[in-house]
């Protein structure tokens, strides 16, 4: 038995869908408390009443951003994580192996595990899924680990963690860059069909990585900023036991 | 060379890099490196890659160009078009028709290098931890939680293999306050 914590819906479609997965996981015998999320009760208190009453595996249904909430807090406690997305977020889906909730839930019910890391911003924020610089026209970035530092003008950043097959965990920067725009009536064609866009694509790893640019450019998890550039990046391994599809192919 | 998943750090075109890439995994150079590359596995530079500084790898591929020495405790493969100014110490050596090499080359043994185990050791030391319980450990069915057990409402998973160092009275895992303050 597990105990959920549902986000508050924010339109009728998701409140049908969040509803739906009630009724799954209440069928499959799985849920022990269901919580919905209200002013009453916070991420904080769902997560101290099921380590009082003893559950061992907590479930967050709903976005990135509830998902992160519940992520970062729950390292105070030996709970399992799991995680039924609400809406179609892909970061979700991706970070534990499946295509819909409805896999989630399978994935729930036998309940494999395994160590997850997660990133750490500046010392202060942690966050589970990907972050992405909005670096939009902004210009040069540089990447700097312990080793070396990149210099680069991406089209697009994301930052992930990582465990590689010999069990590190490192953050991941990962840029595209455009190389080259046609003009004129070319660039206008190109651009509507912008998956012809030639990029590069430049991935780093590392224990610890800072990220610089010569102006403040946002990070964002799940559409919020949560920090602007300078920014390092660091992970903490093994942070979470998370709940995983059998042989999932995590990103 | 495609394949972005094979890679542990690719240096896209129009990249500038300064200072060493020492991975475990493989590394794909298309830009431009200043400095040591070193890789437990592969090394590929690209066409249009330019490294200046050794190499040294169990696979070296250079389609690109290289100034500096390249050791492959296994095999360098000099693809046409390619350039490679520096000594290079190989067991297997591969240059295609019209590759250009200018150094002197000797076939001997290498020690391939060890970058998994000096970051998996500073990794251990750093939080000391073990690291034999990663991977994909599996819990089925036997330890649902089980709220109305008052006996053991905190049971470890069985299969976990989670050991700490009981010496050490710290956690393993230095856990900050998190604090994940999302604006609105």
């Amino acid at each position: 038995m597990y105990y959920f914590i549902f986000d508050q819906p924010t339109n009728r479609r998701l409140a049908e869908t969040a509803k739906q997965i009630e009724d799954a996981v209440v069928s499959q015998g799985i849920a022990g408390e269901i919580i919905h999320l209200n002013p009453t009760k916070s991420i904080e208190y769902c997560l101290s009443d099921a380590h009082q009453k003893g559950y061992q595996t907590v479930v967050a249904v709903g976005d990135p951003k509830l998902v992160n909430k519940v992520a970062a807090r729950l390292l105070r406690f030996d709970m399992v994580l799991g995680i039924i997305p609400l809406g179609e977020h892909l970061a979700l889906l991706e970070k534990i192996g499946v295509s819909n909730w409805e896999e989630a839930i399978v994935a729930l019910r036998q309940r494999r595990w395994q160590h997850a890391p997660l990133g750490h911003i500046n010392n202060s924020n942690l966050f589970l899924t990907k972050a992405i610089l909005d670096v939009s026209g902004r210009g040069e970035i540089t990447v700097i680990t312990a080793d070396y530092q990149a210099k680069l003008t991406p089209a697009t950043v994301t930052i992930n963690t990582r465990t590689t097959a010999n069990n590190e965990h490192q953050v991941v920067v990962r840029c595209e860059v455009v190389l080259q725009q046609k003009t004129g009536f070319g660039g206008w064609w190109q651009r509507f069909k912008h998956h012809d866009l030639p990029l590069s694509v430049s991935e780093f790893s590392a224990d610890t990585l800072r990220l610089t640019s010569p102006e403040p450019i946002n990070l964002i998890i799940d559409r919020t900023t949560i920090a602007r550039t300078p920014i390092e990046f660091s992970v903490i391994p093994k942070a979470l036991r998370l709940i995983v599809k059998k042989n999932p192919n995590i990103k | 060379m495609e394949n972005t998943q094979e890679f542990d750090t690719m240096v896209g075109e129009d990249v500038e890099l300064a200072g060493s890439i020492k991975n475990s995994g493989s590394i794909l150079i298309n830009g431009t490196v200043k400095g040591d590359v070193i890789s437990d596995e592969s090394v590929v530079v690209g066409v249009n890659a330019k490294v200046v500084g050794p190499i040294k790898a169990q696979n070296v591929q250079v389609a690109g160009a290289v100034e500096g020495s390249i050791e492959a405790s296994d095999t360098l493969e000099m693809l046409p078009e390619s350039r490679v100014d520096g000594d290079v110490k190989v067991k297997t050596l591969h240059v295609q028709p019209g590759a250009i090499f200018n150094g002197s080359s000797a076939m001997v043994d290498i020690k391939p290098p060890i970058i998994a185990e000096d970051r998996l050791s500073s990794l251990k030391s750093s939080i000391g931890s073990t690291d034999e319980d990663e991977g994909e450990t599996e819990v089925e069915g036997e330890d649902e939680d089980e709220p109305e057990a008052e006996d053991e409402p905190k049971v470890k998973d069985d299969t976990e293999d989670d050991t700490e160092d009981e010496t050490e009275p710290e956690e393993p895992i230095k856990k900050p306050k998190p604090k994940l303050e999302l604006e609105e």
